[in-house]
């Protein structure tokens, strides 16, 4: 990101401000010192992310208070300061007897567990691990270290799940104790950071936070000859090229990235041959073949191939990371597709693996849903059935030899994590597009007023797992849909018509309201409640379109007969 | 250093710089209040780089004496 000073920052703000981006979030920062700068700097930082959010500043030391009237759909960042619990505790804490310092101990476990408690249903809070810094720093814990640690053990223990403790030593001995802190204000306003601490801090956070708002990278497209080992095979052969320590770390954390489920597509100018021979048989080599979703090893332009990547995955280009070591083809790259965030390899290889972990936090996530794993064998299945789809002269042909197979499953619990990753991450066929946390999706599943209907999609080439979600408000004679959305992985084989004959049916209902919200990605859909029958009952251009439905006239796809239904009941 | 300290003081208390003139003092500004202030001063320690003492932190309170302070912090 681009290194502006602080009041360009600010200019830069106010601009983007004017501009009026509807915010995708309400971000409020409850703190017992004063952050006022953190809210325009990760204001600033976010909405250049495209991820424009409105920001709140609690109250001065006053986190219990304001903590209790906070609406569930905002998240908070928490900066709760040892060295103010109480006015001068970083120097009091010094010559605490035992018996105090537990005192201490207790009041604050005690604040935080109200605080837990009034927010144990928001939809994300970031807690600032505690810390001692700057005003102890020696090599043996002292009572204030030692106090600190007890109190990030127990806030790791006690902590509800929907809080993300954020770690600050990482940036503090990034940026030095002398530019995180400004002891100047801390004594006389009780602001304790600095603006390069806030920058800091707020690139860190933004992955997290985009990661709310469906605004999550999924592919890592990698040159190959200086990015994945040193040297040129086509100039200095295949048994030649170096893969020395740096290149095994950067190649680790690449394989870390397949596992977590990110895309690994290769784009370089190389004979074809010559990469599979290294990919194959070099023994040196930590990312194999079967890591690659994705090969472009040709002599075309990059941005040619990452079009075409991006047209073959279905995804759009914001998802995507570019890495590259010349920067012809990085500032090609930059300037043809700016929604690709592209990453020179360093000139200093040491400091190459560095820079890879970096790019790996912005792939970050919240769930750990099992599914993951499976993704890129899913793509490369779909991959396959692009290729037989060719010899065939009509889709519905095709489709025929499929042998699809839907399941459709009504409020499981063990699906809540998936349930929440699909509404998080699918942009394009996805009529309301509302992002959901696991908590929410708990909380609304517990309630009486919802209803969740999964879609598993199998063929005879593979499973492709939940990959659709209709949520269903209950509303006396009505139903209303308050989200539907397929993944793009099972798009194009017509399941979402069958999909929504069975929600009919289980639905029972005389009514179905619906709405379709218009974004930057979701045109796809625009008219699929048209298609369906359903009658506009009004349209604002900016709020949707809403929609309503006598079933009665609801026309079911019963010529759509080579997909097979299955139910999964509750017992 | 005149312009640039206009730019600054615009951006920080949100007003075009053609605002702010040699008598511009905390009182004309609505947004110049302590919070502003500790953002006009790090916005300023961060264009000039300069570090600027506790008592001249709070002296800074209207064009003029800032002006002098900064040609002061930048020439030695």
């Amino acid at each position: 990101m681009e290194q502006l000073k602080y009041f360009q920052i600010i200019q830069e703000l106010n601009k983007m401000k004017a501009e009026g981006d509807k915010p995708l979030l309400t971000i409020r920062i409850l703190s017992n010192i004063i952050v006022n700068q953190l809210a325009e700097i990760l204001d600033f930082y976010l909405r250049k992310s495209n991820i424009p959010c409105n920001f709140v500043i609690g109250n001065y030391d006053n986190i219990i208070q304001d903590a209790e009237t906070l609406s569930r759909e905002e998240v908070v960042i928490i900066f709760w300061e040892v060295a103010n619990i109480t006015d001068g505790f970083h120097y009091l804490i010094k010559n605490l007897g035992a018996e105090q310092r537990l005192a201490y101990q207790e009041k604050l476990k005690n604040e935080l567990s109200i605080v837990f408690s009034s927010l144990k249903n928001q939809k994300k809070v970031f807690i600032n691990s505690f810390h001692a810094r700057p005003f102890e720093n020696g090599i043996m814990p002292g009572p204030y270290s030692l106090f600190v640690d007890e109190m990030n053990n127990w806030l790791s223990i006690t902590a509800p799940d929907n809080f993300i403790k954020i770690e600050l030593d990482g940036i503090f001995a990034l940026s030095g104790l002398e530019r995180s802190f400004d002891l100047r204000n801390f004594f006389s306003s009780k602001a304790l950071y600095t603006i390069d601490f806030f920058r800091l801090y707020s690139t860190r956070i933004i992955p997290l936070i985009g990661a709310l708002t469906g605004n999550v990278k999924k592919v890592l497209i990698l040159d190959c000859d200086n990015t994945l080992w040193g040297g040129i095979i086509g100039e200095d052969g295949t048994d030649k090229i170096s893969i020395s320590t740096p290149y095994k770390m950067v190649q680790s954390i690449v394989v870390q990235l397949y596992k977590k489920g990110v895309l690994v597509c290769l784009c370089s100018k190389n004979n074809p041959d010559d990469v599979q021979e290294v990919l194959e048989s070099n023994g040196h080599m930590i990312l194999k073949d079967q890591h690659i979703v994705l090969k472009k090893i040709n002599w075309d332009d990059k941005v040619t191939n990452i079009l075409s990547i991006a047209d073959e995955l279905n995804l759009g280009l914001s998802s995507f990371i570019f890495l590259d070591d010349s920067s012809f083809e990085i500032n090609l790259v930059k300037q043809n597709l700016p929604q690709v965030s592209a990453y020179q390899v360093p000139e200093k290889i040491t400091e190459y693996p560095a820079l890879m972990e970096e790019i790996a936090a912005q792939f970050f996530h919240f769930d750990n849903s099992a599914d993951d794993g499976l993704k890129t064998e899913q793509y490369r299945i779909q991959a396959q059935r692009n290729e037989a789809m060719k010899s065939f002269h009509s889709v519905e042909d095709y489709l025929r030899t499929l042998g699809l197979h839907i399941i459709i499953a009504k409020n499981k619990p063990e699906q809540i994590s998936r349930i929440a990753q699909l509404t998080q991450k699918t942009n394009q066929f996805n009529l309301t597009t509302k992002r959901y946390s696991e908590q929410d999706i708990e909380f609304m599943m517990n309630s009486d007023t919802f209803d969740f209907y999964t879609l598993s999609v199998k063929d005879r080439f593979g499973d492709s797992g939940i990959t659709g979600l209709a949520i269903i408000e209950k509303k006396d004679n009505a139903a209303i849909i308050d989200t539907l959305l397929l993944s793009c992985r099972v798009l194009g084989r017509n399941v979402e018509w069958v999909f929504m004959d069975e929600i009919i049916r289980l639905l029972n209902k005389k009514q179905v309201n619906a709405q379709f919200i218009p974004t930057h990605k979701n045109i796809q859909v625009s008219n699929f409640y048209d298609q369906l029958g359903f009658i506009r009952i009004n349209s604002a251009e900016d709020v949707g379109v809403n929609y309503s439905l006598n079933v009665a006239d609801y026309k079911y796809h019963t010529h759509i007969d080579y997909i097979k239904v299955d139910i999964w009941k509750n017992n | 250093m005149e312009e640039q300290l206009k730019e600054i003081m615009g951006a920080v208390f949100n007003v075009d710089p053609s605002v702010i003139d040699e008598n511009t003092a905390a009182g004309d500004l609505e947004k110049w209040d302590s919070l502003h202030h500790m953002n006009l001063v790090a916005a300023l320690e961060e264009a000039f780089d300069i570090e600027f003492d506790e008592e001249e932190m709070l002296s800074l309170m209207n064009y003029k004496l800032i002006l002098l302070t900064l040609q002061e912090k930048v020439q030695s």
